[in-house]
C-alpha cells in the first residue's frame, strides 16, 4: 500500500449530526419542549482509502449512531456524507442501491446477527439476492464458496449447509464476515465486532480482518471501547466523547502521546497486562453527562482536571503534529 | 482461609453428565484477591456457586470439599448454609446490572438481605446502610433511589454495597466489571482494592480478561474446560507462564506497553464437555501435544514455591 491511496478519502463526512427527540411523558409531543438526545453533535471526518479507522470512546458517545449514519441506516439531522463522490443522503433509491454494495456492516453478537432458520449458505449468500446480483442462494454458490473459504471455513460445503447455532462463536464470526465481503465491497462497517469473543478467539478474528483488508482492498470503521484493540488494528484513532470527536490521529501517535485530557484520562485507566506495571489513573469527576444537556464549551469541561476559563466556548480540532488534531485549547501550543 | 480440594460438579444432560468442573482444587488466604480466569463455559461460575451452594437443580456435587474456617460447606444442611452465606462468604453475581429489583428501592433490598441474616431494628439498618454507602462510595441521601435512577457503575457500587452488608470474610466477584466501560472499570478496581485493603476481606474475582486479573489480584488460577490448569503467584504466571494454555493466552492479548507484534490466537475450540475428552483436555489444541497427553492425564505439579502446573511436558517446554 502506497501512501498515495492512504490519502485518499472514500468517504468524506461533514458536519454531521444525528439528534433523536425525547418524549418526557407518553402523550406529549417530542417537539413542544425541544428536547432532544445529541448523539452525534457536529463530526466531520474523512475515511481515506484502504485504512482501519477506528472509533473509540465510552458507551453512549455516539460510536454506533455515528457508523448507522455512514450506512445510511439513519437519516442524519444534518450533514452530509459523501461515498467515492455521491452524496449518501441526496441519492434517490436506484443510486442508492449501486452505493449499498460498496459497503457492509458487521455486528457485535454473532448469536444474534445471524437468523437461526436460515443455512450459512443463505445467510452468506443474502447480500448477492437482495441486491439482485444474483437471483437465488443456488446462483450464487460460488461466490458464497469463495467467501467462506477467504475466511477460513474450508471446506465450505462442509459448512454452507449448516445452521448457526452449530458453529462456535468464532465461526459464526467468521460467517458474518464472510457475508459482509461476498458481494465485494469497499467500506466495512464493524461495530465491536470482536468485544462478544472470547480473548483467545478475538486475536484470531482481528488477524483475519486484517488479512482480509489486504486481499480484497477493503477500508474499514471500527467501532470499540477497547483502545488496546483499537491501536493492534487501526491505523488512524478517532476518539469520541458526547457526540463529538476530541482527538484524531495515527493510532500509535495517540496512544503514545495523548494530548486531550479525555484521551490521557482514558489510557490511564487502561487495565496494564503487566503486574509490574499497575499504576494509579487519573480519576475523572463524575459520569458522562446525558447527551441531552450537553455542557456549554467544551464538553469535556465539567469532568476535566485542566478546565480553565477559556473552555466556555467550545474548542474545535487544531493541528497538534503530523496528522494529528485534538480539540483542547491546551493542545494548541503543542503543535 | 478458603479451600477447594478436588471438587466435582458436573450438569446432568440429556447426553449424559456434562463435567463442568472436574477436580478443582485451590486455597485462598486471608485479604487476597484470587483471580479465577478462563474462556466462557470452562466452569468459572460453576466452581463459584458451588462453593456457596447456589447450583441450579441440575447440577451437583459430585466430589470434593470445601473447606472454610475449619468447616466443611458442602456436608451442611441448607439452615447451617444459610447462616454462611452472605455472613461469611457473599457473592456478586454475573450480570449485576440486571440483578437488582427494579421495583423496590435500593435501600429496601440491601435491608431485606441484612433482615435475612441478622435481627437489627430499623434504626441500626439505617446506620449500617449509611455505612455501606460511604465505603463504597455512594451519598446516603441516594440510598432511597429506585435502581434506574443510578448509572452502570453505582449499581455496580451497590451490588458490592449488597455483598458487603454482613461483613463477610469472603467476597465472590462474578465479572464484576465485564459490561461497565474502561473509566468505570477503573473506578469499581480502585474501590475493590481500597476495601480489601480497609477490611482485610478475601476475594475470589472471576473473569476472563487477564489485564484486570494483572491490575488487581495476588494470586491467579487459570482454568480450561472444568481443569485448573495454572496456579500460583501473579508475578510467577504472568512472567513465567508454564502451561501451554497460560501461554497462549498471555500472547493473545494486545499490548499497550510495547511495540506492535502480531497476535497469537489458540486454533480450535473447547471440546465438548458432555462427550468423552482427551486425558489432557487442551491436547488437540495444544502445539506440545504428544501420545501421553491423550492417554494420561497430568496431575497438578508444584514447579517451585507458589506456582503449580499440570502438564506433562513443562520443563521441556520451559527451555525453549
Amino acid at each position: 500500500m502506497n501512501t498515495e491511496s492512504l490519502t485518499e478519502p472514500l468517504v468524506v463526512i461533514k458536519d454531521l449530526k444525528k439528534w433523536f427527540p425525547v418524549r418526557r411523558r407518553f402523550f406529549s409531543k417530542p417537539k413542544d419542549k425541544g428536547e432532544f438526545v445529541h448523539a452525534v453533535d457536529g463530526v466531520s471526518i474523512e475515511i481515506r482509502k484502504g485504512e482501519v479507522l477506528s472509533l473509540v470512546g465510552e458507551s453512549g458517545c455516539g460510536k454506533t449512531t455515528l457508523a448507522r449514519l455512514i450506512l445510511r441506516l439513519l437519516q442524519p439531522t444534518q450533514g452530509v456524507v459523501i461515498l467515492d463522490g455521491h452524496d449518501l443522503f441526496a441519492a434517490t433509491k436506484s443510486e442508492m442501491r449501486k452505493l449499498r454494495v460498496q459497503m457492509q456492516a458487521i455486528f457485535q453478537d454473532p448469536y444474534a446477527s445471524l437468523d437461526p432458520k436460515k443455512t450459512i449458505l443463505q445467510v452468506v449468500s443474502e447480500p448477492l439476492v437482495v441486491n439482485h446480483i444474483h437471483k437465488s442462494s443456488v446462483d450464487g454458490l460460488e461466490r458464497v464458496r469463495e467467501s467462506l473459504i477467504a475466511v477460513g471455513l474450508a471446506p465450505p460445503e462442509l459448512y454452507m449447509g449448516k445452521f448457526p447455532y452449530e458453529l462456535s462463536g468464532g465461526q459464526r464470526q467468521r460467517v458474518a464476515i464472510a457475508r459482509a465481503i461476498v458481494i465485494n465491497p469497499r467500506l466495512i462497517v464493524a461495530d465491536e465486532p470482536v468485544s462478544m469473543l472470547d480473548v483467545s478467539i478475538r486475536a484470531e478474528i482481528l488477524t483475519l480482518m486484517l488479512d482480509l483488508r489486504q486481499k480484497f482492498d477493503l477500508t474499514y470503521v471500527f467501532i470499540t471501547h477497547d483502545l488496546a484493540v483499537a491501536r493492534y488494528v487501526s491505523d488512524r484513532m478517532a476518539v469520541m466523547y458526547l457526540g463529538k470527536i476530541v482527538e484524531i490521529g495515527p493510532a500509535d501517535e495517540v496512544c503514545a502521546k495523548p494530548v486531550h485530557p479525555y484521551t490521557k484520562a482514558l489510557l490511564s485507566v487502561l487495565p496494564s497486562a503487566d503486574p509490574r506495571a499497575r499504576h494509579k489513573g487519573v480519576q475523572l469527576k463524575g459520569e458522562v453527562p446525558n447527551a441531552i444537556e450537553i455542557p456549554t464549551g467544551c464538553r469535556f469541561r465539567p469532568r476535566c482536571p485542566y478546565a480553565f476559563d477559556k473552555c466556555i466556548v467550545e474548542p474545535s480540532l487544531v493541528k497538534v503534529g503530523p496528522d494529528h488534531y485534538a480539540a483542547c485549547y491546551l493542545a494548541e501550543g503543542a503543535a | 482461609m478458603l479451600e477447594v480440594q478436588n471438587l466435582k460438579t458436573y450438569y446432568k444432560t440429556n447426553l449424559g453428565f456434562l463435567k463442568a468442573v472436574d477436580g478443582v482444587s485451590f486455597f485462598l488466604q486471608k485479604g487476597e484477591i484470587l483471580g479465577l480466569v478462563g474462556e466462557s463455559a470452562c466452569g468459572k461460575t460453576t466452581l463459584a456457586l458451588s462453593v456457596v451452594r447456589l447450583l441450579p437443580p441440575a447440577a451437583r456435587v459430585i466430589a470434593g470439599k470445601v473447606m472454610f474456617d475449619g468447616q466443611e460447606l458442602l456436608s451442611k444442611t441448607e439452615n447451617e448454609m444459610r447462616d454462611i452465606r452472605w455472613k461469611k462468604i457473599s457473592i456478586i453475581f454475573q450480570g449485576a446490572l440486571n440483578s437488582l429489583n427494579p421495583v423496590l428501592t435500593v435501600k429496601e433490598q440491601i435491608s431485606e438481605a441484612i433482615l435475612a441474616h441478622e435481627n437489627l431494628g430499623k434504626q441500626d439498618i439505617d446506620e449500617r446502610i449509611d455505612g455501606l454507602f460511604k465505603a463504597v462510595g455512594l451519598e446516603a441521601t441516594r440510598k432511597g433511589n429506585f435502581p434506574h435512577e443510578f448509572s452502570g457503575g453505582m449499581k455496580q457500587r451497590v451490588m458490592i454495597a449488597m455483598a458487603l452488608a454482613c461483613n463477610p470474610k469472603v467476597v465472590i466477584a462474578d465479572e464484576p466489571t465485564t459490561a461497565l466501560d474502561v473509566i468505570v472499570q477503573y473506578q469499581i478496581l480502585e474501590l475493590i482494592r481500597s476495601l480489601r485493603d480497609k477490611l482485610q476481606i478475601s476475594m475470589i474475582l472471576i473473569t476472563h480478561d487477564l489485564s484486570v486479573v494483572a491490575e488487581l489480584c495476588d494470586k491467579v488460577a487459570i482454568m480450561y474446560a472444568g481443569k485448573m490448569v495454572e496456579f500460583g503467584d501473579i508475578f510467577k504466571i504472568f512472567e513465567k507462564p508454564k502451561h501451554p494454555y497460560t501461554r497462549a493466552l498471555l500472547k493473545s492479548i494486545p499490548k499497550m506497553e510495547t511495540a506492535k507484534t502480531q497476535l497469537s490466537y489458540i486454533p480450535g475450540a473447547l471440546p465438548d464437555l458432555a462427550g468423552p475428552v482427551p486425558a489432557c483436555r487442551f491436547f488437540g489444541r495444544c502445539p506440545y501435544g504428544q501420545k501421553i497427553c491423550e492417554e494420561t492425564e497430568p496431575q497438578m505439579e508444584e514447579t517451585d514455591a507458589d506456582h503449580s502446573v499440570a502438564c506433562h511436558f513443562w520443563r521441556e517446554i520451559e527451555k525453549r
